[in-house]
Order: C-alpha cells, then structure tokens, then sequence
C-alpha cells in the first residue's frame, strides 16, 4: 500500500522534469526571460522538494522530520513563484489594496491554524511570509489582467472566510461537529479547484487574454496549495493531483504568451 | 575530541603568510580560501550548538541542520564581497569557488583527524564526494547571483530562493549518503554529475562575458 502514496509524488515528478525540459528550452531561446528564469528556478526547487520527501520517506519510513528540507525548497518555489508574477506586473498602478490587504490577512489566518495544528512556529511562520508573497502579487495579477469578474471576487472572498471559519470552528466544538466541519472544509476546498481547473481551461479556450491565463494558472496553484496545507488523505492527495496539473498549466500558460 | 581552533590556525597561518607576497587574483583566492576555513569553523559552532540545544543525534543533526548553517555561513562572505568589492563576475564565481574549497579543505582535516585516514577508497569518496559537494553549492549560488545581477532582479526573493535551493541540495546530499546502501551511491555521484554541468554552464558564462567586453 505503501507505494499507492507515492504515487502522487512520482506523477508530479514526472510532470516537473518535463516541464524543467520545456523552460530550459524556452530559456536556451531568450536568455532573457526573466519569467522563465524564476519559472524553472521555482520548478528545481519543487523537484528537489518532491526527490527529498520521497528519499526521506523510503529511507526513514517511521522517523518524523523535525525540521524538513523539504520545506525551505517549498518557500523556494512560492518566493520563486511570487517573482515570476512580480516581473509581469508592470507598476502598482492598478488599485488592488482590498485585495492584497486580503490575501495578507487571508495568509495570517492560515499562520495561525497551521501552528494551532502543528505547533512548528518558525516553520510555519516562515511558510507564511513566502505564500504571502505569492498570494500578494497574485492579487495584483489577477486584479491588472482583470481574469475574475466583481462577482467571482466576492465569491472567493467568500470562500476564504469560509475556509477559516469552518477551520477554526473545528478547535472549538465537540469531535462529532468537527468532523461535519472538516468535511465542509473539503468541500469548499474540493468546489475551488473545479472552479478554477474549469476557468484556466475556458480561458485557454478563448485564446485572448495571455495575461488572463497566467493568472488563472497561477491562481489554481495557490488554491491547491491551500488545498493540501489544510487537508489529510483523500482530499492531500487530490489537491497534490491537482497542484501538479496547475504547474503544467502555469508552464503552458508562459509559453503561450511567449510563443505570442 | 579534536581541537578545530588549532588545526585551523596551523593550516591558516602559512596562508595568511602568503598572502604578503601574492598578487592579484591569486591573493584574492588564496584569501578567500582562509575565510571559506574560518565559515567551517564557525558553522561547526552554530551547528554543534543547535545539535545540544535541540538533543538531536549527530547523524539528525547533519540531515537537518548542518546543510542551513554550512550554506547560510557560506552565502555571507559570498554577501560580503558583493556589498563591498562588487567584484566582475569571474572574479565572483572565483572568490565563490575559493570559499568552497577552503571550507571543505578544513571539513576535510576535520574529519581526517577524527576517523583516520586508513581506507584510501573510502578518502577518495570522501573527496569527491563532500569536497566536491560545497563548491558545487555555492558555485550554483554565484552562477545564480551572476544571471540575476546581469538581469537586473538580484534582489532578497533571488537571493532567499537561491540560497534555499542549494540548502535543499546539500541536506539531500547528506540525506542520501546518512544511510548505507544503493542511496548513499547515489548521494556520492550527485556532486560530480552536477560540477559536470555547473562547469559547461560556467564556461558558456564566461564566453558571453568576454563578448560583452
């Protein structure tokens, strides 16, 4: 049974080689392509990350890590990530303060659950300030390539509240309530990454906005992301699925605005 | 126990000696050298002190924390000279190679000193393997740091990812060689395989650099 939860990381091993294949190629055409650069910078560390779990995994089965490598290569790829959307953002001239004040205070939540959860402060704290970095200027991307409209904003916003609240309420009810509440974290969780697989297809299908795209793209990482920090078994394993989907999409999407 | 204080001492004075009557890039290599020694040093500190304070096993101890601090004790000369000399870029990967080999020169006589150095095999894994190991780091990390001045983002994410990156390589690296067996093979050949590309990427490097010249 032991290999089936390694399936998941082998799959996204796979996808990441290809995908580092597909950057350096891009780079090998334009040395310099800042976003590509950050790009397969990002993409190293997550293989590095994917290659040390794994390792650590066969190699000490029943050891727990008390401070994993594998972590400082995940702040990596997000503060890498972060870069690559930063490059693209052209000035702050775009009013996205609601957003990003959001996704800060969005991200402080997270913090604090994962802590309440692990009881790793520095390690969480840390991974904090590099998702905050990402979800920050994936704010402005996603505000400057106008990929969402008022509608979808508010109902992300809404599901980000949700998300806390349903987590939070776990820590403060009986275990039988909890559990009806980890399974509505799931769903909405689940509801979220459908969501944004079906926008980063219909947007890839519609062919117009480059800048829609990658943000979109970006967008769905972030949410699978969330995803698996907050969940365990099926849902992890779903959302790591869906993770590694979105970095091939988030690859396809710098490409295709490369390629023109 | 071995007394690492002394044995740097020993091996540093002649070089600081030298130094007096070498020129050019070679003083700077040779000084760079001294300082890749005294970051061993210091890092063997830190890490034996974090190893106490947190009641790890040596062999956790090296998987965990010695790959932050050997790269963080690294990376800081590596900042020193940017911030100060702002030296060209082959001067850099120089000064980066340098640091390198005097940190894993001194990790080296550490550990010759401690375990003995009967096995010939054993010291020429040892060699490749470890020695090659932090050059190859942080030569990665001034590669890293040259692209990202020459492209005009060398900034805190480009430094904090670079520097991450080589962390995550050297904590696999150890991770790989802690267990005997098919992994610590595989442990042993990395840092060849990859000073292998590191060194047609470093070449194409200098070649762009002398066209831009």
């Amino acid at each position: 049974m032991k290999g089936i939860e390694y399936l998941p990381a082998l799959i996204q091993i796979v996808v990441l080689i290809i995908v580092l294949a597909g950057v350096l190629r891009m780079i090998l055409r334009d040395e310099k392509n800042i976003k590509a650069i950050f790009f397969a910078f990002a993409i190293v560390a997550s293989l590095l990350s994917d290659i040390y779990w794994l390792a650590y995994d066969i190699l000490r089965p029943f050891s727990r890590m008390p401070f994993a490598a594998n972590e400082i290569a995940e702040w990596a790829m997000f503060v890498s990530l972060g870069a690559v959307l930063a490059s693209d953002i052209k000035a702050f001239g775009v009013d996205a303060r609601k957003e990003r004040f959001f996704s800060i205070l969005f991200v402080m939540a997270n913090v604090a659950l994962w802590i309440a959860w692990s009881g790793e402060w520095v390690q969480d704290i840390v991974t904090g300030f590099a998702l905050g970095y990402l979800l920050f200027y994936l704010m402005i991307h996603l505000k400057q390539s106008e990929s969402l409209s008022k509608m979808e904003w508010r109902i992300l916003a809404a599901a980000c509240i949700a998300l806390i609240t349903t987590n939070t309420m776990t820590f403060f009810v009986d275990q039988s309530l909890a559990a009806t509440f980890d399974q509505i974290t799931g769903m909405i969780l689940i509801a979220g990454e459908i969501y944004f697989i079906t926008d980063v297809i219909l947007e890839f299908r519609k062919d117009k906005n480059p800048s829609a795209r990658i943000s979109l793209a970006f967008a769905l990482f972030a949410w699978s992301i969330t995803s698996m920090y907050m969940s365990a078994d099926v849902i992890y394993y779903v959302s790591m699925f869906v993770s590694t989907f979105s970095i091939y999409m988030m690859f396809k999407s710098l490409k295709a605005e490369v390629e023109g | 126990m071995i007394y690492a204080e002394n044995i740097l001492l020993c091996i540093a004075i002649p070089l600081i000696v030298s130094l007096l009557f070498i020129h050019a890039d070679v003083r700077k290599y040779v000084a760079a050298f001294v300082l890749g020694m005294g970051m061993c040093l210091l890092a063997a500190y830190i890490s034996g002190f974090l190893n106490l304070a947190t009641g790890m096993s040596n062999n956790d101890a090296s998987v965990f924390i010695s790959p932050v601090v050997e790269e963080l004790m690294k990376l800081l000369p590596l900042m020193l000279f940017i911030v100060l000399f702002n030296p060209n870029d082959n001067t850099f990967a120089m000064l980066a190679v340098a640091i390198g080999a005097g940190f894993s020169t001194f990790e080296n006589c550490c550990y010759i000193l401690t375990s003995g150095a009967d096995s010939l095999p054993y010291i020429l894994i040892r060699g490749l393997a470890v020695g090659v190991m932090h050059i190859v780091s942080i030569l990665a990390l001034s590669i890293w740091f040259i692209v990202a001045k020459r492209l005009k983002v060398f900034s805190l994410p480009a430094i904090a990812g670079g520097v991450s990156i080589a962390m995550v390589f050297h904590a696999l690296y150890n991770l790989l060689v802690s267990e005997s067996g098919i992994s610590s093979y595989i442990g042993f050949v990395m840092p060849p395989i990859v000073a292998g590309l590191l060194y047609i990427l470093y070449r194409r490097l200098s070649k762009q650099n002398v066209s831009q010249n």
